[in-house]
C-alpha cells in the first residue's frame, strides 16, 4: 500500500467504446502497442541491477525516484534476441493492477487511436506454443502492429499473495 | 442533490461516495484540484456542492477552490474542505481561498451528509 | 477495497485497542487500583464495541457485550465490589470478547459464550441498557458510531418554545458559498421559521455590490421537535458565525417559567430554569482547534501516511549521501561553507529520520498485555500455578515488528510453562515456591531492543535432547556437543515433530518456527538454559524494519549488501587459510574450525566467476553464521563500505526471490540487492537437518 511506485488512484474514467488509445513502441524490429492507460511513464535507459534466479528476460532492477522497479527485457520475454543494449532504449514503465513493471523497449513511435472496427483479432496459431501475449492486431500504414495485454506480459509472481508489509 | 467530491486517496473518495449515495447524493469523484476543474467543465450543470481535500498533488484544496470561484457561474457553489487538521489556521486559510465550510476528516457520515444539506439548502 | 471493508478496517483496529483498554484496566483493577477512570475505561470500552458492532449487525458480539456492560455497570454504580472473584469472571468475559472480535474478524462462527457468569455477578441489575452519560463521547471513533436508540440523558432544563435568531451577514459570507436563503431552508427543516428582512441601512442600487451581503435578518424558529437545543440551532450556522453576527435567543415558555410558575401543564415542582445567556459570536470561531487537554493529546493517523514519510527520509538519506559523494569527488575543501552545512545538514537528516521512526514505534505494553491471557489459559490447560511478571513494557520498537512478534512470543510463553516449570510436586521436591515464575522483559540496547522469555523451571534437559537430534538424524551418534550447542538443537526443523505434542504448546509448531520468524524480522534469537533453574529465550531485534546496518561488497560485476548483524568475522583472503576440497569446493578456517567457503556472486546465483583469477589483495571473506545453520564464508571482491541502508521491499513485483531479503538504493543511484545468508545456506544445503551436511560446520 506504500510503495511509491503504486499509483493507487489508477484513474478510472470509463474506457471508451469506440477507441482506445495506444503507445505504440519498436521492439525486436516489430511494432507493438499497449494500451496508454496502463502506461506510468517513459524512462530513459540505464543498466539494471540483475536479480538472480530470476527468467533471463528479466533485465534487473532499475531505481524509479527511489523505488525499486523491476525490468524485462520484452524482444526477450516475446521469444525473440535479446535487446541489444544501446543508450537510446527506454523503459516503458507499466502498472496492472497493483504491479508496476518497466519494459525495455527499442524506442517509442506514436500514441495512436485505432477504430474498434481496425483492431483485429489475433489468430489462433497453434504452432505458437508459448502463451499469446497479443490480444488485438491493427494495421496502420502497411505495419501490423501487435496490442499486447499487459497482464500476459507480465511473469507470474510466486507467493506474492497477501505478503505482508515491508 | 448532486456533489462532486475531490480527493487523492481512493479510500477516501470511496467512502465519500458510498457515504453520500447512500443517502441518495449523486456523486462524481476527481482525484485532485486539476481534475476536479475537468470534471466541472464536463458536467451540465455545476454541482450542488463540492468536497474537497486540501493537500493534494498538482492542485491543492486551496487552489481549487480559488480557481472555482475565480469563475462567475461557479462561484456561489458551496465548498467544504475535507481535512483531517481542525487548525484554525487551517481554517482560516480555506475561508480566504472562499471555502464555505470544512468537515474533519474521520467524517461522520451523518455530519457529512447534514453539513451538504445545511449548505446547500437541500433538504 | 470494498469501501465497507476498510471501515470494517478501522473498526477492529479500533476493538484491539478497545480490548487492550479493557483488559489492561481490569488487571489494574485486580491490583487493587480502583477509581473511578479505570472502572469508566473499562466499561467505556465494552459500551464502544457495542456500538461498533451494531454497526456491522454483529449480533453475537453486540449481545454479549451488551451483558457485559450490564455486569460492568454494576461495577460502575457501585453495586458490585471489584474484589478478585468478580474481577476473575470480567477478565473471562473480556477473553470471550476477543474471541468475539476475532470471530467476526475472520468471518468464522463461535459458539456464544454464556452470559450466565456475568449476569450471576449482578444480580441487582436491571437488564436495561445502563449507559453512562460520558459513554457516547467515548472515542473519535467517528466513521462507525451508530445510533442505537440509545436517548441521551435528559436535559436538566426544559427546551424553549422557540428561538429568536438574529442573523446579520457580514459582507464576505456570499464569497464563500454560504447562502442565506440555503441556512432558512436548513433552519426550516428544524420547525417552523418566519423570517424578518432588516433592511434599514441599504445602499442605494447604484452604490450596491452584489457580491456583498447586506441584510439582516430576524428568524423566529418554532421547533418541531420539542427538545431542540441551542447548540443544534446554532449547528445550522457552524460555517457561517466567523461570518456573521449570530444571535441566538431563546422565546416562549422558558422564559415564562423563569419568571412566574407554569400553569398548566408542567410538573408539580418544576425546576428552576435559568435564562440561558444570548450567546453572541461575530468573527469569533467557537472552537481554537486545539484539543482541551494538552496531556498525551494524539492523533489517529493512517499507517500508510507514515509509511510514505518513512521512505521519503529515507530517499532523503539516500540523495545527501549522494550529494556528499558527489561534493567528495568535485575536491572541496574540508573547511569550505559547502563541506560544513552538508555536515550540519546530515546531523539534521538523523535526527529526522530518528523523529520518523518514532512515530512507528509503540510500546511493547500491549504485546506484554495480551501474553497475561495466553499464561491465564496455559496454566489453566496444564494445572501449574504461573505468575508472569513484565518488564520494560515501555520498550518501543517499530509497530510491525509489535504486531509479529505475538505469535512467537505466544509461543515461548507456552513452551516455558509447558515443559520449562515443574509440576508443583516437583517444584516442591526442588525447593522452588509453588508458583512458577515466567518472566518477559524488553529493553534497548544501543539500536536493537532486546526482548526476554524466561522461566524458573527445570531448564532444558540436555541429555534428552541430544537423544532426540540423534534419534532423528539431526547430529550423528557419535558426535559429543558443547551444551551450548545441544541447546541450539531445538532450533533445528524437524526437532519437534506433531507426533508428540502436548496438548499444549504442540500444535505442530516447533522452535524452528518461531527462529523463522524472528529472523524474518531481521532478529536473532538465543537460549540459555542453567539446570534445575531454568531457561531464557533472548530476542534481540532492531528498532526498525526500514533501516538496515549493512556492508556493502562488491562480488562479480555486482555491489551488494549484507546485514552486519549476519557477519561474525571479516578477513582479507591473503590472510585466511583455504584448503581445497576435490576439485570445486573451498574450506577456509574459522577460530580453528574449517567451514565452507562460497563465491558471493556464484551462491546468489549469478553464474560461476573464475576461480581465482579475480582474487587481489582486496579479495576478503565475510563470515556469517545464520541462525538455521553453520558458519560459513562468502568470498567478495572487495569490501567497499559500512553504512545504513533503507530497505526497499520487493513485494508485489518479484514475489520471494531465493538469497535475496530486498533491495536497497545506493549513494550512486543504483540498486543493490541485499543478500539473505540463510537463504544461500537453504541453496546450499548447508542447513542443519539437511542430510548429513552440519558436520561441515562442526568439523575440525
Amino acid at each position: 500500500m506504500t510503495d511509491p511506485l503504486m499509483d493507487t488512484d489508477a484513474a478510472a474514467p470509463p474506457p471508451d467504446p469506440v477507441t482506445q488509445e495506444l503507445l505504440t513502441f519498436q521492439c525486436g524490429g516489430q511494432s507493438y502497442a499497449v494500451d496508454i492507460m496502463s502506461v506510468r511513464e517513459i524512462r530513459s535507459w540505464s543498466e539494471p541491477t540483475p536479480m538472480p534466479h530470476a527468467p533471463p528476460y528479466m533485465r534487473g532492477m532499475v531505481n524509479l525516484r527511489g523505488s525499486v522497479l523491476p525490468v524485462m527485457d520484452l524482444a526477450e520475454r516475446l521469444g525473440q534476441a535479446r535487446t541489444e543494449d544501446n543508450p537510446r532504449n527506454v523503459i516503458i514503465v507499466i502498472q496492472e493492477d497493483r504491479r508496476v513493471h518497466g519494459l525495455l523497449v527499442e524506442a517509442v513511435s506514436d500514441i495512436v487511436h485505432p477504430t474498434l472496427e481496425q483492431l483485429q483479432e489475433v489468430p489462433n496459431l497453434e504452432a505458437e506454443g508459448a502463451t499469446q501475449l497479443a490480444e488485438r492486431l491493427f494495421v496502420v500504414e502497411d505495419t501490423m502492429i501487435q496490442v499486447l495485454s499487459t497482464e500476459r506480459v507480465l511473469p507470474v509472481v510466486a507467493g506474492s499473495a497477501g505478503a505482508g508489509l515491508a | 442533490m448532486r456533489v462532486l467530491a475531490i480527493d487523492d486517496s481512493r479510500t477516501i473518495r470511496d467512502m465519500v461516495r458510498l457515504t453520500l449515495e447512500r443517502e441518495g447524493i449523486e456523486t462524481q469523484l476527481a482525484e485532485d484540484g486539476i481534475q476536479g476543474l475537468e470534471v466541472l467543465d464536463t458536467l451540465d450543470a455545476p454541482p450542488d456542492a463540492i468536497l474537497t481535500d486540501v493537500n493534494m498533488p498538482r492542485l491543492d484544496g486551496f487552489g481549487f477552490i480559488n480557481k472555482v470561484r475565480e469563475r462567475a457561474d461557479y462561484a456561489g457553489i458551496p465548498i467544504l474542505v475535507l481535512t483531517t487538521e481542525s487548525a484554525r489556521e487551517l481554517k482560516l486559510r480555506a475561508r480566504a481561498a472562499g471555502a464555505t465550510g470544512w468537515i474533519v476528516k474521520p467524517f461522520d457520515p451523518a455530519r457529512l451528509v447534514g453539513a451538504l444539506r445545511t449548505v446547500t439548502g437541500l433538504g | 477495497m470494498d469501501p465497507l471493508d476498510a471501515i470494517r478496517a478501522t473498526f477492529f483496529e479500533e476493538c484491539a485497542e478497545l480490548l487492550e483498554t479493557l483488559e489492561a484496566g481490569l488487571l489494574a483493577l485486580q491490583a487493587g487500583e480502583v477509581g473511578p477512570d479505570t472502572v469508566d475505561g473499562v466499561f467505556r470500552a465494552v459500551h464502544s464495541i457495542k456500538g461498533g458492532a451494531g454497526a456491522f449487525d454483529l449480533a453475537a458480539l453486540v449481545t454479549y457485550a451488551h451483558e457485559f456492560e450490564t455486569a460492568l455497570d454494576g461495577l460502575r454504580v457501585g453495586r458490585l465490589a471489584p474484589d478478585p472473584d468478580v474481577i476473575a469472571v470480567f477478565l473471562r468475559a473480556s477473553d470471550a470478547l476477543a474471541d468475539l472480535v476475532a470471530a467476526a474478524q475472520a468471518g468464522t462462527d463461535v459458539a456464544a459464550p454464556d452470559p450466565a457468569e456475568l449476569r450471576a455477578l449482578d444480580t441487582g441489575a436491571d437488564g436495561t441498557d445502563g449507559h453512562p452519560p460520558g459513554a457516547e463521547a467515548t472515542t473519535g471513533f467517528a466513521p462507525v458510531m451508530i445510533d442505537l436508540g440509545l436517548v441521551p440523558e435528559p436535559e436538566s432544563a426544559r427546551p424553549p418554545e422557540a428561538w429568536e435568531i438574529l442573523f446579520e451577514p457580514l459582507p464576505d459570507l456570499l464569497a464563500s458559498g454560504n447562502e442565506p436563503l440555503f441556512l432558512f431552508r436548513a433552519l426550516e427543516v428544524l420547525g417552523r421559521i418566519e423570517v424578518e428582512c432588516l433592511d434599514g441601512d441599504l445602499p442605494t442600487l447604484t452604490a450596491m455590490d452584489p457580491r456583498v451581503a447586506r441584510l439582516r435578518w430576524r428568524i423566529l424558529l418554532t421547533p418541531s421537535a420539542t427538545d431542540l437545543t441551542e447548540t443544534e440551532v446554532e449547528s445550522i450556522f457552524e460555517f457561517a458565525v466567523d461570518l456573521c453576527v449570530l444571535q441566538i435567543t431563546p422565546r416562549g415558555p422558558l422564559a415564562a417559567d423563569a419568571l412566574t410558575p407554569a400553569p398548566s401543564e408542567t410538573p408539580p415542582k418544576p425546576a428552576p430554569t435559568p435564562l440561558r445567556p444570548t450567546r453572541t459570536a461575530a468573527s469569533v470561531p467557537t472552537e481554537t482547534g486545539r484539543p482541551v487537554s494538552a496531556v498525551g493529546a494524539t492523533i489517529r493517523v493512517d499507517l500508510g501516511r507514515v509509511d510514505r514519510l518513512v521512505n521519503l527520509v529515507g530517499e532523503l538519506v539516500i540523495s545527501q549521501s549522494m550529494l556528499a559523494q558527489g561534493m567528495a569527488r568535485a575536491g572541496l575543501d574540508q573547511h569550505s561553507e559547502a563541506v560544513t552545512t552538508l555536515e550540519e545538514l546530515q546531523q539534521l537528516t538523523r535526527d529526522m529520520q530518528d523523529s520518523v521512526m518514532s512515530i512507528r514505534a509503540q510500546p511493547v505494553k500491549s504485546l506484554f498485555q495480551r501474553m497475561t491471557r495466553i499464561v491465564r489459559e496455559a496454566a489453566q490447560a496444564t494445572a501449574k500455578d504461573v505468575r508472569l511478571v513484565t518488564d520494560g513494557e515501555a520498550t518501543e520498537i517499530d509497530k510491525t515488528v509489535v504486531e509479529r512478534l505475538a505469535d512467537p512470543l505466544t509461543h515461548m510463553i507456552r513452551n516455558a510453562i509447558d515443559h520449562g516449570l515443574e509440576e508443583p510436586g516437583a517444584r516442591a521436591a526442588a525447593g522452588k515456591p509453588a508458583t512458577g515464575i515466567v518472566r518477559l522483559s524488553a529493553r534497548q540496547q544501543s539500536d536493537r531492543v532486546v526482548i526476554e522469555v524466561s522461566d524458573d523451571g527445570r531448564g532444558i534437559d540436555r541429555a534428552r535432547v541430544l537423544k532426540r537430534a540423534t534419534e532423528r538424524g539431526l547430529v550423528p551418534p557419535d558426535r559429543s556437543l558443547e551444551p551450548v550447542e545441544i541447546d541450539r538443537l531445538l532450533f533445528l526443523p524437524g526437532f519437534s515433530t506433531s507426533a508428540e505434542v502436548s496438548a499444549l504448546s504442540g500444535r505442530g509448531v516447533g522452535m524452528d518456527v518461531v527462529q523463522r520468524a524472528i529472523r524474518d524480522l531481521n532478529g536473532t534469537i538465543s537460549i540459555n538454559s542453567v539446570e534445575g533453574a531454568g531457561c531464557t529465550l533472548s530476542i534481540s531485534l532492531p528498532l526498525t524494519l526500514a533501516i538496515l546496518d549493512g556492508m556493502i561488497v562488491r562480488s562479480g560485476r555486482q555491489r551488494m549488501v549484507l546485514p552486519l548483524s549476519a557477519i561474525v568475522e571479516t578477513q582479507t583472503l591473503a590472510a585466511a587459510r583455504v584448503e581445497r576440497l576435490g576439485a570445486a569446493k573451498r574450506v577456509v578456517a574459522l577460530q580453528g574450525r574449517f567451514v565452507p567457503l562460497l563465491d558471493l556472486a556464484e551462491a546468489m546465483g549469478f553464474g560461476t566467476v573464475a576461480p581465482d583469477g579475480t582474487e587481489d589483495e582486496d579479495t576478503a571473506l565475510l563470515f556469517v553464521e545464520p541462525d538455521d545453520s553453520g558458519p560459513f564464508a562468502l568470498c567478495v571482491d572487495a569490501i567497499e563500505a559500512q553504512r545504513q541502508v533503507v530497505i526497499k521491499g520487493l513485494g508485489d513485483n518479484f514475489g520471494h526471490v531465493p538469497c535475496v531479503s530486498a533491495a536497497t538504493i545506493l549513494g550512486d543511484g543504483q540498486v543493490a540487492l541485499i543478500v539473505d545468508p540463510s537463504g544461500i545456506a537453504a541453496m546450499r544445503g548447508l542447513h542443519r537437518g539437511q542430510g548429513a551436511q552440519p558436520k561441515e560446520a562442526i568439523a575440525v
